[in-house]
């Protein structure tokens, strides 16, 4: 009988170690000596392994940094900065997995399989303290956009995520700073801004239209 | 000092009082512990070596007082993290230079001449740079001078400098209110000698006067009528810097000299 646990590991060492997946699951149980049914008890296909460690570093990164006692006085912005500081220390544990998981997917703007089980808590997460923000007036309410809010950051999670991989500087340094001015310049664009007001004072002009003649000289 | 394992909440407070100034120190320690949580092991090092970086970007905008409080908190290296020690004794040697009109303009301000006039050959650039002024070569009757020329307006910022550093010593020093008030009061007399020339020549005088049957000890030469408020004239001493000399490699007898000669001159000082 074996855990999950143990398959995952297994499967982490034979795939770190050979660079590739097992021939089969056949091939993979004979050898950790479980059956195909303990296998399948567990995981459908070897790539539900690899989507289920990267759910569940997503899902340990968000749940720790809520813990966190100064969490609630974050605005959306540090919370967002802290996700993304606290999930690339923990992708680091699994440095050699992500860079092979994530290897041999080429499409630039289309989400990896093995990302699925990750993307809806993420964006989960994200819509959250959008919300917050949006509630608290530090992000602001624009009609068509607000919705869109969420998608901007999971473009960010893919870049970060990403230029990580790619990232040779000492402690990752350049990552961190990836992630600073990228996640500010995403959030400098979620609030208000004097295109708000100008938009604001033109609605307002245009409603308030006869009476605005009036007031020319 | 306690470790920290989590931010504690007033921090957050006061952090984004900085971040509001444009400052990214707020910012810094939002990174430190988020990469804690997964990296319990981590120094403060990186965290140090960022809010040292950033504290020292603004300090070095300031001339004057504020880059004096940087050096002082250098020099007292009991209080300050390596890193921030590392970043602040190279505000000793920083600070942008005086341009040329404007140490003209000090001179004729001082003695009605320009440099020109008052020695046989002055350096307009100047070969060293200090917290409040700069030092710059000159050669009078065969003697080779260093004329030391105090930036403008030194003097009547302090109070206001002082204040800009606040914040960033309360941080720094872990002080109370009351604590870092009497603290900064000693600052604040101490830079109003420093910035008063004339005082400085008479006391250098003398020092030099009462330590000169110290061996091995050598003063310059003061020329008070060739210094004012903002101007000092000594000779020029060749020499290298205690660290600089050590990276020569001396032999253990010189060291040996050396050391003594420093502690007789403290002794000397203390004792009488």
């Amino acid at each position: 009988m074996a855990t999950a646990q143990q398959i995952r590991n297994a499967y982490l060492d034979y795939v770190l170690t050979n660079n590739e997946k097992p021939k089969s699951v056949y091939v993979f149980v004979k050898k950790l000596k479980i059956t195909e049914a303990d296998f399948y008890q567990f995981f459908s296909s070897f790539e539900s392994i690899e989507k289920t460690i990267w759910f569940e570093l997503t899902f340990e990164t968000i749940n720790k940094i809520k813990e966190q006692e100064v969490w609630p006085q974050y605005t959306a912005r540090e919370k967002m900065l802290s996700f993304f500081y606290s999930y690339l220390e923990n992708l680091k544990n699994e440095r050699s997995f992500v860079i092979y998981s994530l290897k041999n997917h080429h499409g630039k703007f289309s989400t990896p399989d093995v990302l699925a089980g990750v993307k809806p808590i993420f964006e989960n997460f994200a819509q959250e303290i959008i919300e917050e923000g949006l509630d608290s007036g530090e992000l602001a309410e624009r009609r068509f956009l607000s919705k869109r809010y969420k998608d901007a950051l999971w473009i960010q999670f893919a870049f970060i995520v990403n230029f990580w991989i790619n990232d040779d500087s000492e402690g990752f340094e350049k990552s961190d700073e990836a992630i600073e001015k990228g996640i500010n310049v995403t959030f400098d664009l979620f609030q208000h801004s004097p295109i708000d007001n100008l938009l604001e004072y033109g609605k307002f002009l245009s409603r308030n239209g006869k009476f605005a003649d009036k007031m020319r000289f | 000092m306690k470790t920290q394992k989590s931010i504690p909440t007033t921090k957050v407070e006061r952090s984004a009082k900085f971040v509001k100034t444009g400052i990214q120190i707020g910012g810094n320690y939002i990174k430190h512990y988020s990469k804690k949580l997964f990296n319990p092991e981590m120094d403060r090092e990186q965290l140090n070596e960022d809010n040292a970086t950033d504290i020292y970007k603004s300090l070095s905008e300031l001339k004057g007082s504020a880059l004096k409080i940087a050096q002082m908190l250098s020099m007292d290296k009991n209080i300050l993290p390596k890193s921030y020690v590392d970043k602040f004794t190279q505000s000793q040697y920083n600070a942008p230079p005086l341009s040329g009109p404007l140490i003209v303009r000090t001179f004729t301000k001082n003695f009605g001449k320009t440099p020109e006039n008052i020695f046989n050959s002055f350096n307009l650039s100047s070969s060293n740079a200090a917290s409040i002024g700069q030092v710059h070569q000159a050669m009078l009757n065969g003697k080779k001078l260093a004329i030391k020329i105090q930036y403008p307006g030194v003097g009547d910022s302090i109070s206001s400098d002082l204040k800009l550093v606040k914040p960033f010593a309360f941080r720094l020093l872990g002080m109370s209110e009351r604590e870092l008030n009497i603290y900064i009061k000693e600052v604040e007399e101490r830079l109003l000698e420093e910035t008063d020339y004339e005082l400085e020549v008479k006391r250098s005088i003398e020092f030099s006067e009462a330590c000169k049957n110290l061996d091995h000890v050598v003063f310059p030469k003061y020329y008070p009528e060739l210094s004012g408020k903002r101007i000092i004239t000594m000779d020029w001493i060749d020499g290298l810097h205690l660290k600089e000399f050590l990276q020569t490699n001396p032999s253990q007898e010189l060291r040996n000299k050396i050391g003594q000669a420093l502690w007789d001159f403290y002794n000397f000082q203390q004792h009488g």
